[in-house]
């Protein structure tokens, strides 16, 4: 298991600091979505790790990852340069590169136009732009629902569909 | 509680709002059906066209799994010749759909858009018959048949629109003949699906709804 702060410390000198400039647009105009900040650890277009990923930050991958990524209340982005192979759990997924694996975002997961994955996903919020690629499924529970849903379990009714029976030909 | 689209029937129902890139048509059957969905339960749904926006956002507001596999090209290129017995056949829809991955799927809404048009009968026959294995009792089907006598080469491309629309993706102007499926013709080839509404739209487009 890799865990990110051991990782930076080691690996430093291939590593940068996610600048501002080179940062993805992912503020969104949500004021509950969080943004990518300049403190995000990155790792870098040569790099290419096998294993797990661990840690408290947000992360940027430009390289290719094989393994799972776990930052819990953080943010992933997939530069366009990524390769990931890799199951993943964030707090926000956002994916402009290539992505095989599965998808779990407490908030939501973004595939930007340039984004190509193979998978599945479990989030509230999906969104996928025109030209993305996307082959999988997708599990959404709104939040609002999810809570009447857990009240209301045991009295949901049944499927009454109202519309007429009328065939037209 | 049923969802709500801001459906709001159009006075004309064959109007068309077009554009360079397509143009929107009005689907009244399918939002008819996405506002009777009830959306404290739990629905599976599997859409055949490449993954867009629009079916997600149809369903963001319900408890959902959406099985998006993108296979609508791969299903037209399903060759009999190297499917020629059922067990291929059945391997074949596995390694399209994507099931295989799948614990089990339990679908109560299948999207087929126009692919019924463009499906040897066999290969559409086979396709419910391995659909069956993954559908809820209460599975509902919709589809659209072209009408005319021509009708485009490749299957459309279509994307769920507030308002009660549908988007279609402008193809080529190439035109193929059209199977011209009538009602009884469908459902035969659906079977066990029954007609459950249809409905004639602008372009030539019948829209269906169909249960078991």
């Amino acid at each position: 298991m890799i865990d990110m702060k051991q990782f930076k410390d080691n690996v430093s000198s291939k590593i940068k600091t996610y600048h501002e400039q080179e940062k993805p647009e992912v503020q969104e105009n949500k004021t509950n979505v969080r943004s990518v900040q300049n403190n995000a650890m990155a790792i870098g277009a040569s790099i290419h790790i096998k294993g797990d990923v661990t840690g408290d930050e947000d992360l940027i991958i430009q390289g290719q990852v094989e393994g799972t990524i776990n930052l819990k209340g953080h943010n992933v982005i997939i530069s366009k340069s990524a390769k990931v192979k890799a199951n993943i759990e964030a707090n926000q997924v956002i994916v402009e590169g290539e992505l095989a694996g599965d998808m779990n975002g407490d908030e939501k997961v973004i595939i930007r136009e340039t984004g190509n994955v193979y998978g599945n996903i479990i989030a509230p919020r999906v969104t996928l732009e025109d030209g993305a690629m996307f082959k999988g499924s997708i599990e959404m529970e709104p939040p609002q629902v999810k809570t009447a849903h857990n009240k209301n379990t045991g009295s949901i009714s049944q499927n009454k569909e109202n519309v007429d029976l009328k065939v037209a030909r | 509680m049923s969802a709500h689209y801001n459906y709001s029937p159009l006075i004309k129902l064959d109007q068309q709002v077009s554009q360079e890139n397509g143009y929107a048509i009005s689907s009244p059957i399918l939002f008819d059906f996405l506002n009777s969905l009830v959306k404290e339960e739990h629905h599976e749904i599997l859409d055949i066209l490449p993954a867009n926006q629009g079916v997600i956002d149809a369903f963001s507001t319900f408890i959902c799994k959406l099985y998006l596999p993108g296979c609508q090209q791969e299903l037209c290129s399903i060759n009999l010749d190297m499917c020629d017995t059922d067990n291929k056949l059945y391997r074949a829809f596995t390694k399209t759909l994507g099931f295989y991955k799948k614990q089990r799927a339990l679908l109560n809404v299948i999207f087929l858009w126009d692919l019924p048009n463009y499906l040897d009968k066999q290969v559409m026959k086979g396709l419910i018959e391995y659909l069956l294995q993954h559908m809820h009792k209460n599975v509902k089907l919709h589809l659209y048949i072209h009408t005319k006598q021509q009708m485009p080469a490749s299957p459309g491309v279509y994307s769920i629109m507030p308002e009660g629309k549908i988007w279609l993706e402008n193809s080529s102007d190439d035109t193929v003949k059209s199977p011209l499926y009538f009602q009884e013709a469908l459902q035969t080839l659906l079977h066990p699906f029954k007609v459950k509404r249809s409905m004639l739209l602008s372009g030539g487009l019948q829209e269906y709804i169909l249960e078991l």
